[in-house]
């Protein structure tokens, strides 16, 4: 969360993340160049690094495309979604070596610059007389280029630097990229006879992935729509005093917009519901050391006022609550930033906006 | 508490029991969560495992050829520069003669050091490629060239047959890869390395396609295709990989075919 390059911090679920990860493709690489070699003795030992390769990287990379939605869909998964960046990073490498394997085996030692032979070797007016013609190298090159910038900037540090917003977008460009390695493998390999298997995996995997991702945004979509008028006061009725857990977040829907309740002890407040971070949902996130703490990374921010804890700087916007009848409501109009706001509490029945309550 | 219903809308995930929560910079992964993560963790490497082996299984190479890589052979022969580059030698296992088709290293074609001692006796070191009945040679080592000088006797070339007049269809290869240097050595996925080796000076070939009489396989000839007067054929090396109509005199050379071209043209479609 710190402004300065702090290096990967290291945790011990970090570590069992990545001891997985190495395992499951050093599995998965020995899985299919043995059996290439068994079933096809003739494949040059090239061809076989080359594919399994390639192949270890889009099957990552749908997993990576899964956790998403699968962690939206069972918050239990989010541990899997904790430390996903590095998935992305093994894709890269993996994706990287088997670029650099094709270009030297399919370009190197001509009469051309590999990569300029790899790129516009067959890119002429009149010698691509059907589309499927048409060169399928650029579009690996598209995407791993793609896989590099994201690869590049997934450190928190290129976060704060680029902002949210721009960081994200270009973490959005990773359905992108899939997209251009579909059409690589289309273009290529999947014209070639025996790649049958190889082509119906990825169908399955792409439409597995479009109904994941539907689903998903579906049932956000109707929480989202399911927001409650505001009584006459202004303030919108959110849920019962009495049915808050302490210390563990609600989502709520106020005004349109997607808002994170949290009772603490007999205080009720409420923060904007998206995260600094990446965008995760704070409401279902929970108290840990007295801070709001999200579910996805464990960014944390106080309470009271929004602000992260020192030495942090991220603040979210909070928002007046009052406590009428066991019905606690929000005020759709946020606090200015980084006040010291106004907690509901429920021994009284009506909280001043202003008072300092909780500071 | 929290779980029973009231009027107020809930997210699905507020009601969702985890178990814990928990982060993963918190030291330990709580109980009820790990019993959840590890057997989808496994099941998800198991299923990944045995998903690249069922893919692995699937990918074929390419026709059966052979690139005897890393034994490389003293040769000793008479070169003859058209119209295909060739070595005429003993026989290594039998009497009599045999021709052995020569390229250079890499992708590209024989250097012009060879191609300058057309007629004479010359020794080299080189691998062999070779599929059905077609052998060719790759001047690995091209420091190790050496003119020889005239032709000793019984290395003349037999004279070819002609067949006939044709019209051909197929696919625009280049031999050095199609007789089994690149895995694969054909198709879409190898155009690119067949567009630098037609473009370095490896002969081009088309390649035939037909069934196996039993109608079971589906089998592959090669016809070496040349200018029509002889010299290496002029085309544009990016029609590799496509179907291409050639037309021409056919020739049978010890037995491999030989396309003297009059014409080329791409197939629009197909
Ligand atoms: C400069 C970039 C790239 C080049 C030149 C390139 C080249 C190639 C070539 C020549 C093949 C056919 C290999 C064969 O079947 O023998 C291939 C296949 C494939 N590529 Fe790429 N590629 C690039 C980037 C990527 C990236 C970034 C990915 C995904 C992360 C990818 C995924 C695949 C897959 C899944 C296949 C099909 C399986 C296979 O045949 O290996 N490629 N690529
Ligand atoms: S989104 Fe990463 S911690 Fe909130």
């Amino acid at each position: 969360m710190s402004v300065s390059y702090t290096g990967v911090s290291w945790t011990p679920s970090k570590k069992r993340y990545d001891l997985v990860i190495g395992l499951g493709v050093a599995l998965m690489l020995a899985a299919f160049a043995l059996t290439g070699a068994l079933v096809d003795p003739l494949a040059t030992a090239e061809t076989l690094v080359l594919r399994a390769l390639s192949w270890t990287a889009v099957a990552l990379l749908h997993v990576i495309l899964a956790i998403g939605p699968l962690a939206r869909l069972d918050p239990r998964l989010l541990p899997l979604l904790y430390n996903r960046r590095h998935l992305g990073v093994s894709m890269f490498v993996l994706g990287l070596a088997h670029a650099a394997f094709a270009t030297a085996q399919f370009h190197a030692l001509g009469d051309r610059n590999p990569l300029v032979s790899a790129l516009a070797g067959y890119a002429a007016p009149g010698v691509n007389p059907r589309w499927t013609d048409l060169p399928f190298e650029p579009l690996g090159f598209l995407a791993l280029v793609i896989l590099f910038l994201m690869a590049a900037t997934s450190h928190d540090f290129w976060l704060k630097l680029l902002g949210a917003s721009i960081w994200k977008s270009l973490h959005s460009l990773v359905y992108v990229a899939y997209g251009l390695v579909l059409a690589h493998v289309a273009l290529g390999i999947a014209q070639s006879g025996p790649a049958a298997l190889l082509t119906r995996a990825l169908l399955v995997g792409a439409a597995c992935l479009t109904a994941l991702h539907l689903v998903a945004y579906l049932r956000e979509r109707r929480f989202d729509r399911g927001g409650r008028p505001p009584a006459a006061h202004g303030f919108v009725p959110v849920a019962r005093l009495s049915k808050l857990a302490d210390g563990q977040g609600r989502p709520i829907v106020v005004g349109g917009q997607r808002l994170a309740l949290f009772r603490v002890g007999d205080a009720v407040h409420c923060v904007h519901g998206v995260c600094r971070h990446q965008g995760g949902p704070l409401g279902e996130g929970a108290v840990i050391d007295g801070c709001i703490t999200c579910p996805w990374h464990g960014w944390q921010y106080r309470p009271e006022d929004g602000c992260s804890p020192p030495p942090f700087q991220e603040v979210v916007h909070t928002y007046p609550v009052r406590v009428e009848e066991d019905i606690v409501y929000v005020s759709p109009t946020p606090n200015p930033l980084a006040t010291p706001a106004a907690a509901g509490d429920h021994h009284a029945r009506e909280t001043d906006a202003t008072s300092q309550e909780g500071a | 508490m929290s779980a029973t219903p009231d009027e107020f809308p809930r997210h699905p995930n507020a009601v969702v029991d985890r178990g814990a929560f928990y982060i993963g910079w918190q030291p330990r992964m709580p109980a009820a969560l790990a019993r959840v993560i590890r057997p989808l963790v496994i099941t998800l490497v198991v299923l990944l495992v045995g998903l690249s082996a069922g893919v692995a299984s699937t990918l074929r190479s390419g026709p059966p050829g052979v690139f005897e890589f890393g034994v490389v052979r003293d040769l000793d022969g008479v070169f003859y520069a058209t119209p295909l580059p060739t070595l005429r030698l003993r026989d290594p296992v039998g009497g009599g003669a045999v021709s052995y088709y020569v390229v250079g290293a890499g992708k590209r074609g024989i250097p012009d050091e060879l191609r300058a001692l057309a007629g004479q006796r010359v020794r080299f070191r080189g691998t062999l490629i070779h599929q059905g009945g077609a052998t060719m040679v790759e001047l690995t080592e091209p420091a190790s060239l050496t003119p020889s000088g005239p032709p000793p006797p019984g290395l003349e070339r037999p004279a070819p047959q002609t067949v006939g007049e044709r019209e051909l269809v197929g696919e625009l290869v280049d031999t050095k890869c199609f007789f089994g240097v690149m895995r694969p050595g054909l198709g879409k996925v190898h155009r690119g390395c067949a567009i630098r080796c037609l473009s370095g000076g490896v002969p081009p070939g088309l390649l035939l396609r037909h069934r196996s009489v039993d109608g079971e396989r589906e089998l592959g000839t090669v016809v070496m295709l040349v200018g029509e007067d002889g010299a290496p054929l002029e085309l544009d090396p990016r029609w590799a990989a496509l179907t291409i109509r050639a037309r021409g005199t056919l020739e049978s050379h010890g037995g491999i075919p030989v396309l003297r071209t009059r014409a080329l043209e791409l197939e629009p479609s197909s």
